[in-house]
């Protein structure tokens, strides 16, 4: 209770503030008369309210929240749990909080999600979440982030997952529609994951924004597949009346993921593959119109319209084909979604195909390809093309199989039978099967088995189909003699898709036994029945990797990448698989995806690896060849790798081989031999334009530059979309000095790309200036992009920073780069001395200094 | 990832509600139990809070404050006496919470705990003072004595967050009287941990 005393010092205080301050002390002295501690009181406080002004004027908890958000749970300080090393927190999940930890085991980093075991439910409730757990742990696809394990430890249960970068796409949807280049491959990837979790019998349940990550790098990974419901369902009911069903427990609460919610769902029934249809659907019309299709005031208003409404139609929809899928997800009767989530993938990716198509006819790589000057990614690019062939008494040409009925989702099984069954078959020395490069010619195409054996100059043609039927799937295969049209053998397999590897090997077996009745000595036969590996699984995993690769994206690598750890987790002994995986980090780094930091460590051990279980598997070789030279600068080291390439069984001369041989050759200075081995590789394929201009550009580092540019037309009058040949033929003109054809050339070249960003630079470019200009342009245009990756967190090669600063003559961030790329190995650099972009920067000390650092000759 | 429901789901239970509303008929043990999982939301939120600043968001304190309460308490099941009553509650609850944590710190910094965060840093309170909690906390016990009230006032606005028109609701007096009783109250505060009476 305040005193009187007190009572007059409040009252006082506050008289005294409605006075002027020069008047106070006058005033005080009148008020409190000879209480002469009074008015020392009231002087003291008042000579305290200016500077308290400020004092306490933002909340305590505004304050600390700074200091909350950064710590981490008391009960979880840096520290052990389990055979985890706490390292950091990574957030606060949905269903608790995340760390990045350390598992002292197996030495890898994972992301553990932690909650109180009281969070969880009771006993009963802890073990339902734990079987659902282990379940969604048996998944394995790069869309969907892999469980490791789940425990407890004390009063915590945990959750051990792969550790994700980059951010939820909640966060990439900022309330604006996303362009179709963004928007396509997330869902493709999205309805990926979802269609192998459903054909493995695990459902979501709780898909939305939230619980899709998206790396720098543009994948998506799915959280909390099959688990996300079990934790927030501690409590489940039935849904009654007016009360609110499905996942809210507490009264009053806000908003929250009803809006993703099926109409099922909202009715309390149980969630099915379909009902993740919904989700997604919702999720696809959120993406597409930058608002969300069911999203009203109150939540029982949301529930009201998921059930009863049609979502607004999307105006201006691109492409136009997602709003019938749109329209498939969001039937409210289950019945009319899709049966199989796996059509729903298919569609997307058959739209996102001919978007590519008609947004980018020739495809965006092979001008990346060219306009880098047969640098970095041309590394990659030769060393993947290479299947081993040999030489026998017949020759052989296996096509790729075809997707009878354009199902995008067995496009993996079309190559990578016909790629299997020619490396099985090339491994026989008395067959000459025709190099995967040649025959891939002849994929998509419909035609005619005799025609394309003669075009290949072969003796027999391998033709086969894929289709799926019921979740199992049909293969086909059979063998025609060129000369007289005659079926040797035919033969239709109906499998699971888990069962591949007995396909290729049969198909093997029985071309050779059935078709050919060519004789086999016993060490010829062991070789044919030699398996690449006993798991089946790992073999079909090895197959969806080969076909991501292919792509050549970015993506593609990223997924072959997952793919293959799997692979290799399941067979430690799958030598193909390891060098697979050493070619897609080659690739990775090649192309400027992966810091050499990271790739390099990779590249060799899987090398090492593939090499402990099939010394004279070629490839591992050829990547051994690659490693030497691009990132230890080993020349002499990398020349007996690529002898032992060649030499090696079933290597033969093979035309990729021989190509990238010849890309180390010239990074030498060494033109004149790698236009002779480039000659050598075109003698054994003859069809594929990429070897024609690989000798192309060759003829044209040796300044037979009317020879060059007769290469170029060649490849262009049997392709008038080949922009890597407008380009090159582009480089001869300029090499000639004649401007205004180059200039043209490159006008056809980005026409052929349907690339209309250079427009306005063409539109009045003549002459040296104008051609200039176009390079200028370009190579601002790849500086931005370089720019976008760094900002957005994804790693940005150096060297081709500094690349195009040199090409944008800005010499001195030029080498300043250039400084960061030596320090960072990168394996692009030994191509300093032939690379013409670096013209601008060739005489200065600095650059000088760095030639000699690489050693080059 | 803010999936409310879902944590709400999580970490609302009866166990919440009956700590509280026991800690509510003055049974302190009660509150010792439910610190723990006040905090852990209170984190979750600050987080959440945090991520949203940096994106060019405020902190919306009382917004926070509530939203914790929401999410942690079925409120339905308290019979709150009124609105005031919830404000006073999760103010002086806040107020545990904020001044035991940053006890514990400072005794952890006293430990030689190698923590590289520091919560006194977070917690500079005025402009150019760094007052920290734990005094605050001894200084507004102090005020209690001589004007309950003034340090009622203090603990609804600084640890609940309350706008001054709140705080006259949950006291029942004017907005004007809040207004008063702050600035002095302040004023009283400062010179206390200033420690030039």
């Amino acid at each position: 209770m305040p005193t009187d005393r007190w009572r007059e010092v409040e009252r006082i205080y506050h008289a005294a503030l409605e006075r002027d301050p020069d008047r106070r002390a006058a005033f005080l002295r009148e008020a409190c008369g000879d209480d002469e501690a009074l008015r020392l009181e009231v002087q003291s406080l008042l000579e305290f309210d200016e500077p308290a002004v400020r004092f306490l004027e933002r909340p305590a908890l505004e304050q600390a929240a700074r200091g909350l958000a950064e710590e981490p749970a008391p009960h979880l300080a840096p520290g052990r749990i389990a055979g985890y090393e706490i390292l950091s927190l990574v957030g606060a999940g949905g269903m608790g909080e995340v760390y990045r930890a350390r598992d002292l085991r197996l030495g890898r980093e994972v992301a553990l999600k932690v909650l109180a075991r009281a969070a969880a439910g009771g006993p009963a409730d802890l073990r339902r979440f734990e079987d659902e757990a282990r379940l969604a742990s048996g998944l394995n696809h790069p869309n969907i982030v892999t469980i490791y394990g789940v425990g407890e430890a004390g009063e915590l249960a945990y959750i051990a997952m792969e550790l994700v970068r980059g951010r939820t796409l909640r966060e990439s949807l900022t309330g604006r529609a996303l362009p179709a280049s963004e928007l396509l491959p997330l869902s493709v990837q999205l309805a990926d994951a979802l269609a192998a979790a459903h054909a493995s019998g695990i459902v979501h349940r709780d898909l939305k924004p939230e619980n899709v990550m998206v790396t720098p790098e543009g994948r998506v990974k799915v959280l909390d597949f099959g688990i996300a419901r079990r934790f927030g369902e501690a409590d489940p009911r039935p849904a009654t009346g007016a009360d609110v069903p499905a996942t809210q427990t507490a009264v009053g609460t806000i908003l929250g993921t009803v809006g993703y919610m099926s109409p099922e769902q909202a009715a309390g029934e149980a969630a099915r593959h379909t009902s993740d249809q919904f989700a997604f659907g919702i999720i696809l019309y959120e993406m597409l119109s930058g608002r969300r299709a069911f999203e009203r005031e109150t939540k029982a208003m949301t529930l009201d319209a998921i059930v009863h409404e049609e979502p607004e139609p999307i105006e201006g929809l691109r492409p136009e084909a997602l709003r019938n899928v749109l329209a498939r997800c969001l039937a409210k009767d289950p019945a009319d979604r899709y049966l199989d989530t796996g059509d729903l993938a298919s569609e997307l990716h058959r739209i996102r195909g001919q978007w590519e198509r008609a947004a980018n006819p020739a495809g965006l790589t092979r001008r990346r390809a060219i306009w880098l000057a047969g640098a970095a990614a041309a590394v990659g690019v030769a060393y993947w093309r290479l299947w081993p062939r040999d030489r026998g008494i017949r020759s052989l040409a296996v096509l790729p199989f075809v997707n009878a009925l354009k199902d995008e989702s067995v496009e993996y099984v079309c190559d990578g039978i016909a790629w299997s069954v020619i490396r099985g078959i090339s491994r026989l020395p008395s067959l000459s099967v025709k190099p995967r490069s040649a025959v891939s010619n002849f994929k998509g195409k419909g035609v005619d088995p005799r025609e394309a054996g003669r075009k290949l100059a072969a003796d027999a043609v391998v033709t086969g189909t894929v289709t799926r039927h019921s979740g199992r799937l049909r293969v086909t295969a059979e063998l025609m003699e060129v000369a007289n049209g005659a079926r040797l053998w035919s033969q239709t397999y109906d499998r699971a898709a888990s069962d591949l590897l007995s396909v290729q090997e049969e198909i093997a077996r029985a071309i050779v036994d059935k078709g050919i009745r060519l004789r086999l000595s016993a060490d010829e036969r062991r070789q044919l029945v030699r398996s690449p590996t006993r798991d089946p699984a790992a073999f079909e995993l090895y197959l969806r990797a080969i076909h991501a690769i292919e792509d050549e994206t970015e993506l593609g690598y990223l997924g072959a990448r997952d793919f293959l750890q799997q692979a290799v987790a399941r067979d430690q002994s799958f030598a193909l698989a390891y060098v697979a995986l050493a070619t897609t980090h080659s690739l990775l780094a090649g192309e400027g995806f992966e810091s050499p930091a990271e790739a390099l460590p990779e590249i060799t051990r899987n090398v090492r690896r593939a090499l402990d279980f099939d010394p004279d598997l070629p490839d591992a070789h050829s990547e051994a060849a690659a490693v030497l030279f691009g990132y230890q600068w080993d020349w002499a080291g990398s020349e007996k790798e690529w002898d032992r390439a060649m030499q090696s069984r079933g290597g033969g001369f093979v035309p990729d081989f021989l190509a990238g041989h010849a890309l180390c050759l010239w990074a030498l200075g060494r033109a004149d031999e790698a236009l002779a081995l480039s000659r050598k590789a075109r003698e054994l394929d003859p069809l594929s334009p990429f070897f024609i201009l690989k000798e192309a550009g060759y003829l044209l580092q040796t300044g037979q530059l009317e020879e060059a540019a007769g290469l170029y037309e060649k490849v262009i009058g049997a392709d008038r979309n080949d922009s890597r040949a407008y380009f090159g033929l582009a480089e001869v003109r300029r090499a000639q000095g004649r401007f205004d054809e180059a200039i043209e050339a490159q006008r056809r070249g980005y026409r052929a790309e349907g690339d209309d960003s250079l427009a306005k630079v063409f539109a009045t470019a003549r002459g040296i200036e104008g051609y200039q200009a176009i390079e200028k342009a370009e190579a601002k245009e790849q500086l931005d992009a370089l720019q976008n990756r760094r900002a957005r967190g994804a790693y940005a090669s150096p060297l081709e920073i500094a690349r195009a600063y040199a090409r944008l003559r800005d010499k001195k961030r030029a080498l300043d780069s250039l400084d960061a790329a030596l320090a960072e190995r990168s394996p692009g650099l030994v191509f300093l001395k032939v690379d013409r972009s670096w013209d601008s920067v060739r005489d200065d000390p600095r650059f000088l200094a760095a030639v000699r650092r690489v050693g080059l000759p | 990832m803010n999936s409310r429901s879902v944590s709400a789901a999580q970490t609302s239970s009866p166990q919440v509600t009956d700590l509280l509303v026991a800690w509510g008929r003055g049974d302190e043990s009660a509150l010792e139990r439910l610190m723990p999982l006040v905090q852990r939301e209170l984190r979750r939120l600050a987080r959440r809070e945090m991520g949203r600043e940096r994106r060019g968001h405020t902190l919306q304190t009382t917004a926070l404050v509530n939203e914790a309460y929401i999410r942690l308490i079925d409120v339905s099941r308290v019979a709150w006496r009124d609105r005031a009553h919830f404000f006073a509650m999760s103010a002086r609850l806040m107020r545990r919470i904020l001044v035991d944590h940053a006890r514990s710190r400072k005794s952890q910094k006293r430990g030689g705990g190698a923590r590289t965060v520091s919560f006194d840093e977070a917690l500079v309170v005025s402009g150019d003072k760094g007052a920290d909690l734990v005094a605050l906390d001894d200084a507004l016990h102090a005020l209690a004595a001589v004007d309950a009230r003034k340090s009622q006032v203090v603990e609804l606005r600084f640890f609940g967050g309350l706008s001054a028109a709140e705080t006259a609701e949950a006291l029942d007096v004017s907005a004007d009287t809040v207004l008063r009783d702050w600035r002095l109250a302040k004023a009283w505060l400062l010179r206390e941990l200033t420690g030039s009476a």
